[in-house]
């Protein structure tokens, strides 16, 4: 089904702008072959004109060459990086060529470039009609060539990258995250390409930066066709098989591993849950697409950021197993004279535990069963493909998922040309390698000392650092070639040496791929031994009037318990990743820090105070003995930061003195806003967070959440229960802070608190009569943004209908007639998508923008753009959060003054 | 499809065995006895235990599956019931410090009690129907009830609250499962959305409106159609709202839009099809009475019908080789118009199918056909303003002309008559048939033949059922020179026909009295004929031999 590598095209996906500073520029790039790669910045536009020779480039602004990086024998990366003592000026526009080369030549010599690869003008397939339509399939996948978006946005025209302006009131931020292919909802990442088409010679109104916040690739939860795919397209680039290390106890022995090829044959898409469980120690709770092998983790970057891969007929259901039943006799002609160990094959799919599949019906012996799938699982799925149970487990992922797949496919010019046109940021969350990655200690102690979990761990990591990591700060990687520069630049030795182990790990001709020596240091360095991975993942990029710190709350956690809520940060991880601004003062200039926390940092109070704890407890009390004894093992209600107080306050302390904070974030399947004032003791004005959340890209909450959200007014207010929250602090208990009322009877809570340092209560837990002998040290309140628009400024799929079309600021009366006409309002309201003024249950990107009042105070603008059902995509909510604010007492506060 | 699966009376025979069974389970601990006995009014210091003899139960599971069951095993499997309800009365007569004067009817009341349960817990839909058809008939009353105290704006909120959000909190989460379970896995389902409440913004330029809406719900399905079975095709929608006196109401506002119609597959042999037709927006404000404000042909239906093949064979009342009622494709349809609501169930294609066979002597040789279809469609309805009501006639009698010919028979009409009859039974059901029958010079008119059934809930004598002799029989001379008519009604005690017959002979009239005795002397089939012949009041007649004839008979 995929394309033979003589068919793939030089490049498999890309370019995308990554890092982009006033004095160096990145572009990330996938090759099939190794070359040589320069980059060249120009003032844009920059018309190349037509022809498919390469671009006589005129002089750049900057240039830089780098040499790819050998993943496989087809495989190879390059983040070209570019620099110049000249720096580009802000608010300008510049577009830039990627060009490439001999990989090994002295001087570089332009082999082949963006427009010589026919990637400056539109390609559009024409399906083949009359006379040889009916070519045969093979041939006609060869010459598919897909889709394709000119990356200028016009034929001919260079792409182009923005600088952030020199104001902030001008500065654009885009944000998303999760993006899971076979979400059945509309890929908002697509969407961004008209935004940057419709103002793309506008420097002021286009994105400046793309801030993508986690679950890039959902690696434990692919549909079965596009695993189908990876394996595939994974093991065509690499060039060979890597082999996974599987648990397989030889006879008279407690333990034992035996390599077993990654391919789809052996583990087949769609039947992985039980190796993944069972092998890997994984507790996702999908899994049966999941990732495995470094080729896999690469080509679900590949696909998911470029359509240059895909082949033009995805596979079917029998494509991935079988169409036919395999005759029993073949079965005796396996069977026949072997003597095969243990079976295998109920790792990789679990059918032996029951006879739901008919397999004990075809064996009159059960061990001629166990023998025959011992020695190839995939026959075996191939054999049973065609019972009605199977087809109805795997049938319904393979068959339901590839229309949206398809879209998704579809999509992708679109996103391939946005990514070539905004500066783009990335960091991981769990999906990069694995649902509930590095959620408790028990969870390490199972994952880290499992081979598979570890390779599987290894090779999520790596993919991110090829496909992700690498961009966001290749100055911290390496270097090569580079064309008059002299000085070298400040370098993460360790970070140098991940990207110099990625080589040597599948070497052209390795018997048993990896490399063992190579795999090990790898996983040193990326901390899979328990240790603080010496590979940082976090970083920091500055723009004129803003600093972004990214933080990666992922590789970097603490534990209190071993069954207790993750810590996201561990305070050694928040003294590195949040710099003390004291010792680090912000740079002239800077006046809003925004942090990317994947995790949002400020949750909507109802999930993080009520049903993210219920929900932890209600999992563990259901579900816990399903995953080995394992509690805690709901992520999505265990991982809030509310859930380790401690941590969330000390993070918030840390940020406080940046005074305007905007946190971006991702991960909860919606969207929303948050406003948090934050006082220390003595300020008359708190410091002002804005939490923005924005989720997923392409995925979005269970439909029965959105059904209660859509179909429901009341839960829109309900969503804002226990908003504003409000929390106290005290350093210490000395002296008492609180004189209580006499033989109170104090909630556990409470009086767990009032017995705890630092002091932390919310103000309504106040016991009545209590007197507040000493102000706080600190205090926070924060509420949940709702968007105040009239209806008449909603977007088009928003705004209900007028009463009267002919008088559309007519109200009705009280009457029979006034609910008839109202009842015909309400019934054309039920196409729209309403009630989301606070909360969006639809895919969705955020914007970030800025602007001033009159009072000169500066106010943070979050709009959410979606387009539920597939029409147009709108601003469907908007949230406006003041970052300056008048001075402001503690609310709730008045601190008793001793009597004299 | 089996002879036994067409046969109405089998099935029910099934149903009854199920009830039984059911009611044998639910008494089987003393507990469910106590409060079953209780509930009937009865005042209990110990129950007894309920001792249904299982082999009734087999020997009536068996007539459900024999085939060609006869009169005979409908007999017998009636006797099977009555030992049962016997045993019933065992249980209810042991219960001791009871005094129960009418054992027969308790044993009647702990029946229908079970009986319900049972519909209510294995049959739900066919329940629900019975009680929507129920309301449709009570509704005046108990709607001016239930709407007494729909005052104001703040009334209408509290009941929107607690019928119409409920409904959306069910339609939200087991609208598509039921579509689902409806139309099955691998269809193309239909697109459901609701909404409940209002967006409120406190700037908008609707207020009243806003407020208005913030307690209405709307409803939303919309398909596409993918041919075949269990299609979805268009879209129906609908909006409540519940309207307060204040605001001109105490009704319930129901708002429909949309267009064409949604068909699925309830079951192998069930089809539902939700209709709505309307030139342009309606809605319905139903309270006391309904009203409607749009189109006049405006209507909203749900209807099921059968979609059972017709190789698989009509639905057979009777027995299959004897005089029955043969039921084709059965359509049970609500509707919502400006006539008001209505339940109605059509059955199409269906025939009552007469036996010769079975007639007396007289009417066999009358008719030379073994069988003798009598085709017809039937609608039978409740409505708010008819009550029960049989489409096309006069409350519950139909006359539905045929004014066919098959071979020497003529079939004239089918009159229907439903309900308490001459017979003293709750239930009487006649499909009689009128028809004239070519015997040379003769045309004989047999009047009201065909099948009937009689039955009471609370009789243990056997209903009967089957082929039901003419109630008199019409002749009709015209051969000359001979004309005339006249008409014998059917005595059954006597089990003959007799009546006057006058005869006009060449101008002389004769008055004759005819005798048709169906019953041989010794008790065999056969009959006979006798004419007493008399004639009056003519013009002498002069005869030879110096006679006159002045008259005849006497």
């Amino acid at each position: 089904l995929a394309k033979r590598v003589q068919d793939w095209p030089l490049l498999l996906a890309g370019p995308i702008v990554r890092r982009v500073e006033p004095n160096r520029v990145a572009v990330w790039v996938a090759l099939k072959e190794p070359r040589a790669v320069r980059l060249s910045v120009f003032d844009a536009p920059v018309d190349t004109g037509g022809g498919e020779a390469t671009f006589d480039e005129p002089e750049s602004l900057m240039t830089g060459t780098t040499r790819t990086v050998r993943v496989g024998d087809n495989l190879h990366f390059a983040v070209a990086d570019a620099a110049s003592d000249d720096p580009l000026l802000p608010g300008r526009i510049y577009a830039y060529n990627v060009s490439f080369g001999a990989p090994l030549a002295e001087t570089f010599s332009t082999t082949e470039d963006l427009r010589s690869l026919l990637l400056l003008r539109d390609h559009r397939p024409v399906e083949p009609s009359g006379p040889g339509a009916n070519r045969d399939e093979e041939e006609e996948e060869a010459k598919f060539v897909p889709p394709h978006l000119a990356l200028g946005y016009e034929s001919g025209l260079l792409p182009t990258l923005v600088m952030c302006p020199d104001e902030i009131t001008e500065l654009r931020i885009v944000h998303g995250s999760c993006r899971r292919p076979h979400a059945e909802v509309p890929d908002m990442l697509a969407s961004l390409d008209d935004q940057i088409e419709a103002a793309r010679t506008n420097a002021l109104d286009r994105a400046h930066q793309l801030f993508l916040t986690g679950d890039q690739i959902y690696a434990d939860d692919v549909a079965p066709a596009l695993l189908h795919l990876c394996t595939e397209i994974g093991n065509n680039a690499l060039g060979q098989v890597e082999q996974l290390p599987i648990r397989w106890v030889p006879p008279g022995q407690d333990e034992g591993v035996r390599p077993v090829p990654a391919d789809s044959t052996h583990f087949p898409a769609g039947a992985r849950k039980p190796v993944v469980r069972l092998d890997a120690e994984l507790t996702t709770g999908d899994g049966g697409s999941h990732l495995l092998s470094l080729a896999e983790y690469c080509a679900l970057h590949m696909l998911c950021w470029s359509n240059a891969l895909w082949p033009k007929k995805l596979p079917t259901y029998e494509d991935l197993f079988w169409g036919q039943p395999l005759p029993l006799s073949e079965f005796d002609e396996v069977l026949e004279g072997l003597d095969l160990p243990d079976p295998i094959w109920q790792l990789h799919t679990g059918l032996f535990k029951g006879s739901k599949f008919g397999l004990k019906e075809r064996f009159e012996d059960t061990r001629d069963l166990q023998t025959f799938t011992a020695i190839n699982v995939g026959s075996v799925l191939k054999a049973v493909s065609q019972s009605k149970e199977l087809k109805e487990a795997f049938g319904k992922q393979t068959e339901k998922s590839p229309g949206e797949i398809k879209k998704f496919r579809d999509g992708l010019p679109k996103v391939r040309r946005a990514l070539a046109n905004v500066a783009t940021y990335m960091i991981l969350d769990d999906h990069e390698v694995t649902d509930d990655w590095n959620l408790s200690p028990i969870w390490r102690d199972r994952v880290f000392t499992s081979d598979l979990g570890r390779t599987v761990l290894r090779n999520g990591l790596l993919g991110y650092l090829l496909c992700q990591g690498w961009g966001n700060d290749p100055a911290a990687f390496f270097e090569d070639v580079r064309e008059g520069e002299d000085s070298p630049l400040e370098m993460s030795p360790r970070k140098r040496l991940l990207i110099d182990v990625v080589p040597r790990l599948f070497p052209t001709g390795q018997k048993a791929p990896p490399d063992r020596d190579a795999a090990d240091e790898a996983d040193g360095l990326l901390g899979l031994d328990g240790a603080d991975p010496p590979v940082k993942w976090h970083y920091q990029v500055d723009g004129p009037r803003h600093r972004v710190l990214v933080l990666d709350s992922r590789t970097r956690r603490a534990f209190q318990s071993r069954t207790s809520p993750p810590t996201n940060l561990s305070p050694s991880a928040i003294r590195e990743q949040i710099p003390d601004i004291v010792e680090s003062p912000l740079p002239a200039g800077i006046e809003v820090l925004f942090v990317v926390s994947p995790l949002p940092l400020l949750g909507v109070p109802l999930f993080d105070e009520l049903a993210g704890p219920l929900a932890f407890r209600a999992f563990d009390v259901k579900n816990h003995r399903a995953i080995a004894g394992m509690p805690g093992t709901n992520p999505d209600a265990a991982e809030g930061w509310s859930n380790v107080p401690a941590a969330l306050e000390e993070v918030l302390a840390r940020l406080a003195p940046y005074r305007r904070v905007v946190v971006l974030s991702g991960d909860v399947h919606y969207a929303h806003s948050s406003e948090l004032s934050y006082w220390f003791r003595g300020d008359d004005t708190p410091a002002r967070f804005a939490q923005f959340t924005s989720s997923g890209l392409k995925n979005v909450w269970p439909d029965s959440v959105i059904v209660l959200n859509r179909s429901f007014a009341f839960f829109e207010e309900a969503a804002a229960l226990f908003s504003p929250v409000h929390r106290l602090g005290w350093l210490s208990h000395e002296p008492e802070p609180l004189r209580l009322p006499d033989r109170t009877r104090l909630a556990h809570g409470v009086r767990l608190a009032l017995l705890t340092t630092p002091l932390l209560l919310p103000e309504v837990a106040f016991p009545e009569g209590t007197v507040v002998e000493r102000a706080p040290d600190w205090a926070w309140r924060m509420e949940l943004a709702a968007d105040v628009r009239p209806q008449d400024k909603l977007p088009g799929g928003a705004k209900p209908a007028p009463l009267d079309p002919e008088n559309p600021a007519a109200d009705v009366t009280r009457s029979i007639e006034g609910y008839r006409r109202a009842a015909r309002r309400h019934a054309q309201q039920l196409e729209k998508t309403t009630h989301t003024r606070r909360l969006l249950f639809a895919s969705n990107l955020g914007v970030v923008t800025f602007r001033r009042d009159e009072d000169d105070r500066l106010a943070a603008r979050h709009d959410l753009f979606a387009r539920p059902g597939g029409g147009g995509a709108g601003v469907f909510t908007r949230h406006d959060v003041a970052l300056d604010v008048p001075p402001e007492p503690i609310p709730g506060v008045r601190v008793e003054q001793p009597e004299s | 499809m089996s002879d036994a699966d067409r046969s109405l009376v089998q099935q029910a025979a099934a149903v009854t065995v199920e009830i039984f069974e059911w009611i044998k389970d639910s008494l089987a601990s003393d507990a469910a006895r106590r409060a079953i006995l209780l509930d009937l009014g009865m005042e209990v210091s110990a129950t007894p235990s309920l001792d249904l003899p299982q082999e009734r139960l087999d020997s009536i599971g068996r007539y459900r599956q024999k085939q060609d069951a006869d009169f005979a095993a409908f007999i017998s499997a009636w006797g099977d019931i009555v030992a049962l309800l016997e045993a019933i009365d065992v249980f209810i007569s042991a219960a001791p410090e009871n005094e129960i004067d009418f054992i027969e009817d308790e044993t009647y009341r702990l029946a229908t009690m079970m009986g319900t349960d049972y519909m209510r817990l294995k049959h739900p839909v066919w329940f629900f129907g019975a009680q929507l058809a129920r309301v449709v008939v009570d509704r005046p009353e108990k709607v001016e009830k239930a709407l007494e105290f729909l005052e104001s704006e703040l009334d209408a909120n509290v009941l929107a609250s607690a019928t119409l959000l409920p409904l959306a909190v069910i339609l939200a989460y087991f609208a598509d499962p039921l579509a689902v379970r409806i139309i099955g896995e691998g269809s193309e389902l239909p697109k459901h959305l609701q909404l409940y409440g209002w967006d409120r913004d406190e700037s908008s330029p609707t207020p009243v409106a806003d407020e208005l809406s913030e307690h209405m719900l709307s409803i939303l399905f919309e398909g596409k159609r993918t041919g075949g079975d269990g299609t979805v095709t268009g879209k129906l929608g609908a909006t409540l709202a519940w309207i307060p006196e204040e605001h001109g109401g105490r009704a319930l506002f129901l708002a429909l839009h949309g267009s064409d119609e949604i068909t699925a597959a309830v079951s192998d042999n069930w089809r539902m099809k939700v209709k709505f037709a309307s030139a342009g927006a309606v809605d319905f404000l139903i309270g006391t009475s309904v009203t409607v404000n749009g189109p006049s042909d405006a209507s909203a239906a749900v209807t099921l019908e059968t979609s059972r093949k017709t190789e698989q064979g009509p639905y057979v009342l009777g027995f299959a080789k004897g005089t029955r009622l043969e039921i084709g494709k059965v359509t049970i349809s609500a509707q919502l118009g400006a006539a008001g609501a209505s339940i109605k169930a059509v059955a199409k294609d269906s025939a009552m199918v007469m036996t010769v066979a079975e007639a007396d002597p007289f009417v066999e040789k009358a008719i030379p056909a073994g069988e003798v279809r009598f085709d017809f469609d039937l609608g039978l309805g409740v409505s708010n303003d008819r009550g029960l009501f049989l489409e096309g006639g006069s409350g519950l009698k139909l006359s539905l002309p045929l004014n066919r010919t098959v071979g020497p028979v003529r079939l004239r009409q089918l009159l229907v008559a439903l309900g308490g009859g001459s017979t003293g039974k709750a239930l009487q059901m006649e499909f009689l048939a009128t028809l004239d029958v070519k015997l040379g010079p003769v045309t004989a008119t047999l009047d009201r033949l065909g099948f009937a059934v009689a039955a009471d809930p609370k009789d243990r004598d056997p209903p009967s059922m089957g082929y039901k002799g003419p109630s008199g029989i019409g002749l009709v001379i015209d051969r000359k020179p001979v004309k005339g008519s006249g008409y014998l009604l059917y005595d059954p005690e006597a089990a003959q026909y007799a009546g006057a017959v006058q005869l006009d002979v060449d101008g002389l009239t004769l008055q004759a009295v005819g005798l048709i005795t169906t019953k041989m002397p010794d008790g065999s089939r056969g009959f006979s004929l006798l004419v007493i012949v008399s004639a009056a009041d003519f013009t002498p007649i002069s005869l030879p031999f110096g006679f006159r004839l002045t008259g005849v008979g006497g």
